[in-house]
């Protein structure tokens, strides 16, 4: 059996690191012209959380995570990351923080290392570190063989990849990660879980959207919910669970429920009876 | 019936207006691409910008008329000229000049607005014959296209002048002429899309191109000259033999059927103006058939193009992140590291990039073009020592002309890694700085080349000129530089580094950036006059330029220091219009 005891070090960091706010936002707003994307949107993620952000489609998810990361100035609100407020220290933040943006925001036009090279000197790391740590993540990501291929000649799931070991090569201390799954492969994907998982293992922070609530209830300590554009649910899974709780839940002394469970009676209660009947469900099909 | 028994055998009850809906008539399908090219090109001016942008179209419009118009006139005034003096047959030059403009003008021209892929209509149920037939229509309207209809029309309106009773049969010729020459563009164009489709076959394809279009201007320039070396010596035998050769073989192609046609029908020798006619329909017939099996196996979704390249041997491609290319080695540590970064991965994209290469080799070429050009000037009274002359600064004032590319769209070619940008610590005007950089590092070594070439060709230009030219081109680059950096974050349009053929323009800043050199140039040409006429050489010229340079330098520093503030006002539209797929 594995022991589950961790270096005195390491548990100190930790329990630093958990009483800390690494992000947190009050009224954050964000309008398009007479469309409000997202409202009043107040998040506190601790230091060390792997925190989940879901939500359906359009609700609101990538325009508060670009906010976040400094591509989408807020409408109203604020943002303070590791204690800094954003708007008035962005470079500082931008030092701080890695991204994998939705659509990845790669040179096409550079082969991987060329590419991570340019990624670690806009980071101001020095031509050694830089290469070795370009080394080691292509290594890691097993994209070390590709080095004459252009990044924009690669798969789906290598540029998720290279997205990622880009978003790290300075060692960032809070990660944020729009759909870092989607379209990738489950070795890949195993890869990418790896990585993260060994991130929060040493006190980073990784705020993470995604639709596969397997993965995010695989890996998050922390979900948030938001629909419309408004946080409707915050805390830790268990806390979730209790949110959601039904009379028929307790009937069944097994009964455990899942994420995708919480996500659909939260968004469904939200969204009210939005579910059509039989006879109005689609008849023409089929 | 038996359909509804077989259905209701199955258990399936069908429900109400579940007959078979008839595919949509070959009309209806015309109304609604008709309709989706309309919305697309309404749609494209609500974004930001799109008021300049519709502008820019207005204006342009007059331009593309006369471009149109001018080869047309031409046409019709020759083609009656030669159907007048007797020299039918001789039409086979501007069915030529027709030819060439239609297939290759379109290689060079952009498109200001989105299009539409024709091809994505295989996935509605659409029949073959329609698919084709749309795959043939749509485009007709294309800037090359409508010249060389143009121009056809104007040479029967020529014709028909010149010899009332030739008509008929002169426009029935050119009206198979026309539509030979549509269906072979649509032929190659649907061929290349095939091997265009993969990016090392579409730079490969793209550098033959190239390649062939200077060859062919240089032999044409070098061919000139050969028939002008002497008013009164030989013509040279070997352009005697080739020009027969060609003479030979143009009477077998179709600019040379249709004109034999014309010819044999105005002597009245109907059997060759018929197999003439005979020979052209059967050119019209075979691109007609090569078209439809590319089109047809696209039809299936037989699309060769989406074949993946062949793996490679992995063993083959292994090997260790430090064996990358020597370019890397280059730091530039003398600079800011985050400027010296963009500047390195500038570099990197200008040497991956044939279409820019080929833009930035073209000045050192035209320098040739003029040289050789200006050979043949004597006979209208320009003395060629005065052409050579200014040699430097034709080719300086020509690396102005194809620099506004680069520099009113400098963050076209990043895609959708401009937000990077954002993300990263670093200033948008470290970015911009280091992309400016490289384009004045191009610039200073076009310089270099281009004195070379003309002192090489000719003599070197007089010390004055040259450093007013100098003087003149800084100016003129700053002063792009500064409105370019602006423009490029406010309009900028995603490009395809591959690609020569319809990239997406901002019409406004194509607007802007000719006229701002072409106001530069008639201020050099105002310049140069007055120097002449105070008989005090260029210093006069290089001083005020000199001046108007620190002005220009001053106002690039003020810009530059004010990019960051615009970044941050446009990063959203930015990032949206350049993550376009």
């Amino acid at each position: 059996m594995r022991s589950c005891r961790l270096p005195i070090a390491e548990f100190s960091s930790i329990l630093i690191a958990a009483m800390t706010v690494a992000i947190s936002t009050s009224g954050l707003t964000r309008r398009f012209g007479d469309f409000v994307a997202v409202q009043n949107v107040n998040l506190n993620v601790a230091a060390g959380q792997f925190y989940g952000f879901l939500g359906p489609n359009g609700a609101g998810k990538s325009t508060t995570i670009k906010m976040l990361t400094g591509l989408l100035a807020p409408t109203a609100g604020s943002i303070q990351v590791l204690g800094l407020d954003f708007a008035t220290h962005a470079l500082e933040v931008k030092r701080q923080i890695g991204v994998v943006p939705e659509g990845m925001a790669l040179f096409g036009r550079l082969t991987a290392s060329e590419y991570l090279r340019f990624v670690g000197q806009m980071y101001g790391l020095d031509h050694a570190t830089t290469l070795q740590r370009s080394e080691e993540l292509l290594e890691f990501m097993n994209l070390a063989q590709e080095t004459k291929k252009l990044v924009t000649d690669f798969s789906h799931g290598m540029q998720k990849k290279l997205a990622l070991a880009a978003a790290v090569i300075h060692g960032p201390k809070i990660l944020f990660l729009d759909e870092p799954f989607e379209g990738v492969d489950a070795v890949a994907a195993g890869t990418l879980k790896q990585m993260l998982q060994g991130m929060i293992a040493r006190g980073a922070t990784i705020f993470l959207t995604s639709h596969v609530l397997e993965i995010v209830e695989r890996l998050c300590t922390h979900v948030a919910i938001i629909n419309h554009g408004e946080l409707i649910a915050d805390g830790s899974l268990e806390e979730l669970r209790a949110g959601v709780h039904t009379q028929s839940d307790s009937d069944d002394p097994h009964a455990r429920l899942t994420l995708e469970e919480i996500f659909i009676r939260v968004i469904g209660k939200e969204d009210g009876a939005a579910a059509l009947s039989p006879e109005q469900e689609l008849s023409w099909l089929g | 019936m038996a359909r509804i028994e077989t259905g209701l055998a199955a258990g399936l009850e069908p429900p109400a207006g579940d007959a078979p809906r008839p595919v949509a008539s070959l009309r209806r399908h015309f109304a609604t691409i008709s309709w989706l090219r309309w919305r697309i090109f309404v749609n494209s001016l609500r974004g930001k910008g799109a008021k300049g942008e519709l502008v820019a179209k207005i204006v342009s419009y007059p331009i593309l008329a006369v471009m149109v118009l001018g080869p047309a006139i031409g046409s019709g005034i020759g083609s009656y000229y030669l159907v007048d003096k007797g020299e039918v047959s001789l039409l086979s030059i501007p069915l030529w000049i027709i030819f060439v403009l239609w297939q290759f003008i379109g290689v060079n021209t952009s498109s200001t607005g989105p299009s539409f892929d024709l091809s994505s209509l295989i996935r509605f149920p659409i029949r073959y014959r329609d698919y084709f037939l749309i795959r043939l229509s749509f485009g007709l309207m294309d800037p090359p296209t409508l010249a060389g209809i143009a121009c056809l029309i104007s040479m029967s309106l020529g014709i028909a002048i010149a010899a009332p009773g030739l008509f008929p049969w002169a426009a029935m010729a050119l009206f198979v002429y026309a539509v030979c020459n549509v269906l072979f563009s649509r032929m190659i164009y649907s061929w290349m899309e095939r091997w265009l489709a993969q990016r090392r076959t579409r730079e490969l394809f793209t550098g033959i191109i190239l390649a062939v279009s200077l060859g062919a201007q240089f032999l044409a320039q070098y061919a000139q000259r050969l028939s002008h070396s002497g008013n009164h010596a030989p013509t040279n035998p070997w352009l005697e033999k080739a020009g027969n050769a060609l003479v030979a073989i143009n009477w077998l192609l179709p600019p040379g059927l249709t004109a034999s046609s014309i010819d044999h029908f105005h002597s009245g020798d109907m059997l060759i103006a018929v197999a003439s006619l005979g020979g052209l329909l059967l050119f019209t017939l075979t691109f007609l058939v090569i078209l439809h099996l590319r089109l047809h196996a696209q039809f299936r979704g037989e699309d060769l193009s989406e074949a993946p390249a062949p793996a490679k041997a992995k063993a083959a491609a292994i090997k260790t992140v430090s064996q990358a290319p020597a370019a890397a080695a280059v730091s530039f540590s003398f600079l800011p590291a985050t400027v010296a970064g963009c500047l390195i991965k500038e570099i990197r994209y200008l040497l991956r990039s044939g279409p820019k290469l080929y833009v930035l080799i073209m000045p050192v070429f035209v320098v040739f073009l003029f040289s050789v050009r200006s050979s043949g000037m004597n006979l209208t009274g320009i003395s060629h020592h005065s052409v050579n002359g200014l040699l430097f600064s034709y080719g300086c004032a020509y690396t102005q002309l194809i620099f506004v590319a680069l520099i009113y769209n400098s963050l076209g070619g990043d895609g959708a890694g401009v937000q990077f940008y954002f993300m990263a610590p670093l200033r948008m005007r470290d970015v911009m700085l280091g992309k400016n950089l490289l384009t004045i590092g191009i610039f200073a070594i076009e310089v270099i080349l281009i004195y070379i070439a003309s002192a090489i060709i000719s003599t070197p230009a007089p010390f004055d000129l040259a450093v007013a030219t100098l003087a003149w081109s800084l100016f003129t680059l700053f002063l792009n530089m500064s409105i370019g950096n602006i423009r490029s974050i406010v309009s900028p349009k995603a490009l395809d580094p591959a690609k020569v053929r319809s990239q997406n323009v901002s019409g406004l800043n194509s607007l802007i950036s000719l006229g701002l050199v072409a106001g530069s140039v008639i201020l050099g040409i105002l310049m140069s006059m007055l120097c002449s006429y105070l008989q005090m050489g260029y210093w006069v010229a290089a001083a005020a330029f000199a001046a108007l340079t620190a002005l220009s330098f001053v106002l690039y520093i003020t810009v530059l220091g004010q990019v960051d503030g615009i970044a941050s006002r446009n990063a959203e539209s930015l990032t949206r219009e350049l993550s376009k797929t």
